[in-house]
């Protein structure tokens, strides 16, 4: 049931799922965690309720699904969706982010956070929400379902129009490495949120998928609607001023970066060997695009409604026929260069196969890659890993070998060379040549990743300032001011892409505590943001000390620093004492 | 002297001639030269490139350039969506 205030403004609640009995319940948000959106609510609620010594994939895990502050609204970009559990694959806690369509859904019925939680038996169930309320109904009819058909079934029995919030075949069988998909403006279950298994989190409470169906209400309640509307009205005129025009990111998507990382001797290539791919061309952002207009697919992609940035793309193959969406950089990157294959085809097949067996891209790829380089497979056999790749689908012993990410290949294989953060695979950009991306992925709470405080825009594109990315001078305090300003973008709700242009705009930066602020009618400055990402990332370290990480697991895997990368031939020579003050095992360093 | 550019994205509808964006440019009677000589050569203006490679390190478009030195120029890509978004809004 939607709940509203005086004006009939949308209020904002918690909705408790008992996933044993089936019950739900709409609980009040704690007041102490009002002011709280999207991943500063997952990991207060994780760290608030789940022992951090408890088994992932055990009865007493919960998975935590919110939506930003800002969900909902009519903010630019504010439909980024939290999920929150203890990961399965880092052992520590997560916060997994996507975008697609469920979040606004959810901003627009008041719904703060889904709590699922409790031992399901041998009950399957789909969880629907609408302006009526919650329903746990039977749904093991959809159980074994790829996210494809599963998404088709429920647009058919829950209206065309609904988002559905959906684990695929591999979080059903356990695996480690497992998504969530969130299905996109056109129904399509191509968005993930993909990093640290949360899909086996989901199916281990039963829950086959989540229906979302915004069917008659309104936009959330605004405390000042004046002052919301002219703080956006800023952030827009800001973004309309920006001196620096281009067409990169919506032309020719986020593969823009293959070309330019690759350019810069970044690219991680052969299981993270080599800087430079020699086949970079053939999967570059520039060759996608030129095969999105020859054979009737899409550019200028948004994966949500009230996108401005539409980086994403819709790939068709030589037919003309749909393979997938969101074929992106990191994907590319990992299911190609990291494999040395430079067959653009086979990546995108290989993209399908991933968001329809719900499992992250890019841990496939780093798992590919330990696997080939543990002699399982030749180096670029594009036609062996789709083989492979059905396997884990159909959940055979090799498919569990290669199913439960780059860190378990690495053992099962006898591999010394696995690139892995508290257990998670490393992205695209090697931390040898981006210096500054290698402090986030060392430092952050999350394992591997180079979305919580992505250095690679002041390192390589030049936004937000210039810092050597091959220096080991300065990265320090660039990744920690970086991630904690990631922290309002997962709160709010907002796309990091909209941080490119706030980082280079005081005004439009100001704009988004300003709109939060309107929203909620608590003060929220531009002072506070520093503080919101010490306080979220201090609880989210503190979980993960109660799990029983140390200093020691936020290093990077010793052959960095021993091994020079060409063709800069540098080694990761970050000091540990300076990782350590980042992530607060040592007093905090001056700003 | 001669060396190798790598174009990227919209830049490459500049210098059609180049495939996969990549390809020699002479830059005659000179032993050695820097960024702008070849940008020059190209018909490319400061304002075109954001991001400026020689021999995969980021550098300034005074940078000098040697004989067989890797180029990689691309354009302003990624602080960019003004332009968009104005034109979406009106719509």
């Amino acid at each position: 049931m939607v709940f509203t205030d005086e004006q009939g403004g949308v209020m904002r609640r918690i909705l408790r799922v008992d996933v044993s009995e089936g019950k739900v319940a709409f609980e009040e948000i704690p007041e102490e965690l009002v002011a709280f959106g999207g991943r500063a609510l997952t990991s207060a609620i994780i760290s608030r309720e789940v022992d951090p010594k408890t088994d992932a994939l055990g009865t007493a895990n919960k998975l935590v699904i919110a939506p930003g502050l800002l969900a909902g609204t009519t903010s630019p970009n504010s439909s980024r969706l939290s999920v929150g559990a203890k990961s399965p694959l880092t052992g520590g806690i997560k916060e997994s982010n996507v975008g697609g369509q469920a979040s606004q859904k959810l901003g627009r019925l008041g719904v703060a956070a889904i709590i699922l939680e409790g031992d399901p038996g041998d009950k399957k169930w789909v969880l629907s929400i609408d302006k009526d309320g919650a329903e746990m109904s039977d749904g093991s009819s959809y159980w074994g379902l790829g996210n494809y058909d599963c998404a088709e079934r429920l647009q058919a029995a829950f209206g065309k129009k609904v988002a559905s919030i959906q684990t695929g075949p591999a979080g059903e069988n356990g695996m480690r490495n497992s998504s969530i998909a969130v299905t996109d403006p056109e129904g399509r279950p191509s968005r993930h949120a993909g990093r640290g298994g949360l899909g086996a989190v989901m199916a281990a409470r039963g829950v086959k998928a989540v229906v979302v169906d915004d069917a008659g209400v309104d936009r959330p309640a605004i405390q000042d609607k004046e002052r919301f509307d002219k703080a956006r009205k800023t952030l827009v005129d800001g973004l309309k001023s920006h001196p620096v025009t281009g067409e990169g990111l919506p032309n020719y998507g986020t593969a823009i970066l293959i070309n330019i990382i690759n350019e810069a001797g970044a690219l991680p290539t052969h299981n993270f060997h080599f800087g430079r791919f020699d086949q970079a061309e053939a999967i570059s952002g520039e060759t996608l695009h030129q095969n999105c207009e020859d054979r009737g697919g899409k550019r200028e992609h948004g994966c949500m409604t009230g996108c401005v940035i539409h980086c994403s793309n819709v790939y068709n193959d030589k037919d003309g026929n749909y393979v997938s969406s969101g074929v992106e950089y990191e994907s590319i990157w990992a299911l190609g260069a990291n494999c040395d294959n430079g067959d653009i085809e086979a990546i995108a097949q290989m993209d399908r196969l991933c968001d329809d067996m719900g499992v992250d891209t890019i841990e496939m790829g780093d798992t590919f890659a330990v696997a080939m380089e543990g002699g399982l497979l030749d180096w670029g056999d594009a036609g062996r890993m789709i083989e492979l790749m059905d396997e884990v689908r159909n959940n055979t012993e090799m498919g569990r070998k290669l199913g439960n990410g780059c860190g378990h290949a690495g053992k099962v294989f006898s591999v010394d060379h696995v690139p892995t953060v508290k257990n998670q695979g490393i992205p695209a950009y090697d931390p040898r040549a981006v210096k500054g991306i290698g402090v986030t992925y060392a430092t952050t709470p999350m394992g591997a990743d180079h979305t919580a405080g992505y250095a690679v825009a002041t390192n390589i594109l030049k936004i937000g300032g210039e810092v050597d990315p091959l220096v080991a001078a300065d990265q320090c305090p660039l990744s920690k001011g970086l991630q904690e300003a990631t922290v309002l973008f997962d709160s709010a709700g907002l796309c990091v892409f909209l941080a490119f242009a706030a980082l280079d705009q005081p005004e439009s930066l100001a704009a988004i505590p300003e709109m939060i602020s309107a929203l909620s009618g608590r003060d929220f400055t531009l002072d506070d943001v520093g503080p919101l990402g010490n306080t979220v990332l201090a609880l989210e370290r503190e979980f993960n000390k109660g799990a029983g990480f140390t200093d020691a697991d936020d290093r990077l895997p010793a052959f960095f620093s021993k091994e020079p990368l060409p063709p800069h031939d540098v080694v990761w020579d970050v000091k540990d004492g300076d990782l350590d003050k980042v992530c607060g095992w040592s007093p905090v360093m001056d700003a | 002297m001669n060396v190798v550019v790598k174009l990227g994205s919209s830049l490459r509808d500049r210098v059609p001639e180049f495939s996969g964006g990549e390809g020699e440019v002479e830059l005659p009677g000179l032993e050695a030269g820097s960024v702008r000589d070849v940008m020059n050569a190209l018909g490319l203006k400061e304002e075109d490139v954001n991001l400026i490679y020689v021999n995969h390190r980021l550098v300034r478009p005074s940078a000098p350039v040697h004989p067989g030195d890797r180029v990689g120029l691309f354009p302003p890509n990624f602080i960019h969506f003004s332009q968009f978004y104005a034109k979406r809004s009106e719509e």
